[in-house]
């Protein structure tokens, strides 16, 4: 029966759906997954089995000791980290912020001196965060050695270019009225920002801060895979020698970490509302960098600081090679990291989908908690511990990236999708079910088309998210440019890493251009 | 018998709604439900379509007890039990194809079910549920571009379509102006006499009741307060139904569905 259909969004929907399968179909050669593997036995025996070995976790006194050690150094240099973060992002916000500048508070004309400066400034902090905090780290490893002092420098100059810019932002969120009535008065842009904007925005600034503490700590335990210290140093040296009762230790003690630090950023957004409360959270935060600062110290070496060696180094780096082999090479790389992106994030969609239904209670409470601990695991570890991890598991290359950039969005993405199942209204579904329709039809005309738009939306978020990450995931081995970028660090080809490097940050700009001008075509 | 219920009573969140329910429609009957807001008609369709389940007393629908039957046989009895709500259960994103579609589940396979989401069958059959509310043309759209009165009618195309053997309806007018209230009601009172099917509507307005139906059941919290034949509902008999209406159950304003909301 192939008559033709009236559907007017027919042609549309098949358009979708032909594109779709032609953006697909070539990933699986590109990336060289292989699903079907999934379904067949023997696999499913080797992954038990390596699943297996991570049972039961280590735990004698002896490492344990050790992992506390580094534990308390990737939180350590987080803090430390985003101390420099702070005092990188603070100044540039405050020079860059419009909310204090007097054109725009009073009829002041503009000074062009001043705007070239703020604009070259906002320039110089999209670099700092365009380039992925791993890279800095890859890089501070080649320029200052192993240890937790690169990590430190990594966090702070990445997270100093967001923090800028995000800092700049809640300035200009708060009303201007009070800076206005200060500018008239001749204060200059220091004294509006101390008496007019800060009290405003404190408590935003305060809150975002603490949040991206949280990010620095799942980055900084990550950045020992590139040789920067902390627990990501233990995990990467248990997984090279298959030690998987140690990783296991490992990834638990993580995921406890990050479930403190939760903890912790809850209660300082509690205490923000009383003036006590501020006080405590800045007496903290004084005792934490002071503290972190003491226990890093000591294991950086002394001569690290050497100015006139880190700007040979970075010389090194000009002027970018763009031989011609390079390029085509490099352009296999965005096309490989584009076809994990995509691949992952569609089979991601999937196994969210299938998570979600149970995690939002429809398969009884032992299903929800189950599948919940699972969404839990899954967006708990990060999506590059994954990747070190999958890399055991299949074996070097973009299938392995492929594979953690599933089951890390997986995660993520299932927990959003069990929130929108939850908050979508239950009585579709009821009347069809009272009218005779089976659970899943139900299921499929009575809640689907309420949450299907909302799921379609949230994918398309991480996929942008994914090509980003996907760039870096070659750094542990799982494919895409990363694995070029690291390989040319390694064999010290620093202007073949400054064109890949160069590289990454278009493909970034590229993604987000495009999902921006999508995103409005969709508004309107 | 198409409905029978014998005392049955019904609490909602441990406090009680209904009251000795006792019942009978025959086959084919038609009768109005009428009652202040808050007298418990919308729980009473919803025990007889199965949404509901009764905390005393027994019930049959169409000859069977719904609560004693396996649930695949419980399915096969509730497909013949079409509902009107009082606010249409569309999903917003749904295109009126589907929603209309929806009312079939019921005797589809999940495959067929699948399938037609992607390529709609049996479009006509679709579009003269549609076309009898007035609505044919607006098979393709999705049911939050249409006003609450179509989406009100889309709820009762849904049915049409359907064509169950038992036919429940609850305030099916709310949002409908007076002479497409009065158009909608013969609707629906001519295809249950048309098709045989046993019709019971709740109805706020007492004048479509008597105009359109054989036999009244008046509710009052909770309890059938007369049950004539409408020839035999006395004037009195109706102010007492509707007298001094708030003190004991506050009318319950009924919780928009999320989409209802005014943004």
């Amino acid at each position: 029966m192939l008559s033709p259909t009236r559907d007017p969004a027919f042609g549309q929907r098949l358009g979708a759906t032909l594109l779709l399968l032609a953006l697909l179909a070539p990933t699986f050669a590109l990336t060289g997954f292989n699903p079907f593997v999934l379904l067949r036995q023997d696999t499913w025996h080797v992954w038990l089995g390596f699943v297996a070995g991570f049972l039961p976790p280590a735990h004698d006194a002896d490492f344990l000791a050790e992992v506390l050690r580094e534990t308390v150094t990737t939180l350590a240099s987080a803090t430390q980290g985003l101390a420099l973060a702070a005092a990188i992002g603070l100044p540039a916000a405050l020079a860059t912020s419009r909310a204090l500048d007097a054109a725009r508070l009073t009829a002041e004309p503009p000074s062009r001196w001043a705007e070239t400066a703020k604009r070259s400034l906002r320039g110089l902090l999209v670099a700092l965060r365009g380039v992925p905090e791993i890279v800095w780290a890859l890089l501070f490893v080649r320029a200052v050695g192993l240890g937790s002092l690169p990590a430190v420098l990594a966090i702070g100059v990445a997270y100093g270019g967001m923090l800028g810019k995000v800092y700049a932002e809640i300035l200009e969120s708060q009303p201007a009225e009070p800076a206005r009535a200060l500018a008239a008065s001749g204060a200059g842009r220091l004294a509006r920002f101390a008496w007019a904007t800060l009290p405003q925005a404190l408590p935003e600034l305060v809150s975002y801060s603490v949040y991206r503490w949280e990010c620095a700590i799942r980055a900084s335990a990550v950045m020992g895979f590139v040789g920067a210290g902390g627990i990501g140093q233990l995990i990467d040296t248990s997984l090279k020698m298959l030690n998987g009762g140690e990783v296991s230790t490992l990834l638990l003690v993580f995921l406890l970490l990050v479930a403190l630090t939760e903890a912790i950023s809850r209660l300082c957004r509690r205490a923000l509302d009383s003036r006590a409360g501020i006080a405590g959270i800045a007496v903290a935060t004084l005792a934490a960098v002071l503290g972190s600062w003491v226990w890093l110290r000591q294991g950086w070496p002394s001569d690290a600081f050497d100015l006139a060696a880190l700007d040979h180094f970075a010389g090194e780096f000009f002027p970018p090679a763009h031989d011609a082999a390079l390029l085509t090479s490099a352009g296999r790389g965005i096309l490989e990291t584009l076809a994990m992106s995509l691949l992952g994030s569609v089979l991601a969609f999937v196994g969210g989908a299938l998570l979600a239904v149970p995690a939002a209670g429809r398969f009884g409470v032992m299903l929800k908690g189950l599948s919940r601990l699972l969404l839990n695991l899954l967006r708990g570890v990060p999506d590059l511990m994954w990747a070190a991890l999958a890399v055991l598991a299949v074996g070097l290359g973009p299938a392995a990236g492929v594979l953690a950039l599933t089951l890390h969005t997986a995660g993520v993405l299932g927990r959003l999708f069990a929130e929108t199942l939850e908050n979508a209204a239950p009585e579709p579904e009821r009347a069809l079910r009272a009218a005779g329709a089976g659970r899943f039809s139900a299921f499929a005309y009575g809640q689907l088309p309420q949450v299907l738009a909302q799921w379609i939306a949230y994918t398309l978020y991480r996929w942008e998210n994914n090509i980003r990450i996907a760039t870096v995931l070659g750094i542990v081995g799982a494919g895409g440019i990363g694995t070029q970028l690291y390989l040319a660090l390694s064999l010290f080809q620093q202007q073949t890493a400054a064109t890949l490097i160069i590289a990454m940050l278009l493909l970034s700009w590229a993604v987000e251009t495009l999902s921006r001008v999508l995103r409005r075509r969709m508004e309107s | 018998m198409s409905l029978l219920f014998d005392r049955v009573s019904l609490s909602l969140g441990g406090s009680p709604v209904l009251h000795d329910i006792s019942l009978s429609l025959a086959d084919g009957e038609q009768a109005a439900l009428i009652g202040p807001s808050g007298a418990g008609k919308t729980s009473l369709l919803m025990l007889a379509n199965t949404v509901l389940r009764p905390n005393g007393g027994s019930l049959q629908l169409l000859g069977q007890a719904p609560w004693s039957l396996p649930s695949r046989a419980l399915r096969a009895l509730r497909r013949d039990i079409g509902t009107v709500y009082q606010s249409p259960p569309l999903p917003p994103r749904q295109r009126v194809v589907n929603a209309v579609a929806a009312g079939r589940l019921g005797r589809q396979s999940l495959a067929a079910a699948l399938a037609q989401l992607l390529l709609p069958r049996d479009t006509a059959a679709i579009e003269a549920a549609l076309a009898r509310v007035n609505l044919a043309d607006r098979l393709w759209e999705r049911c939050d571009q249409l006003s609450g009165g179509q989406r009100q009618r889309v709820g009762i195309a849904r049915v049409l379509y359907q064509a169950p053997r038992l036919l429940l309806v609850d305030e099916p007018v709310s949002a409908l102006d007076p002479r497409l209230a009065e158009q909608t009601v013969r609707l629906l009172t001519d295809e249950a006499r048309s098709r045989g099917a046993t019709l019971l509507m709740s109805l706020h307005s007492v004048e479509l009741a008597l105009a359109f139906f054989p036999r009244l059941i008046g509710a009052r919290q909770g309890r059938v307060m007369f049950d004539l034949p409408r020839e035999a509902v006395s004037e009195a008999q109706l102010s007492a139904l509707y007298a001094d209406e708030t003190p004991h159950a506050p009318p319950p304003t009924p919780t928009p569905l999320p989409w209802q909301r005014p943004c």
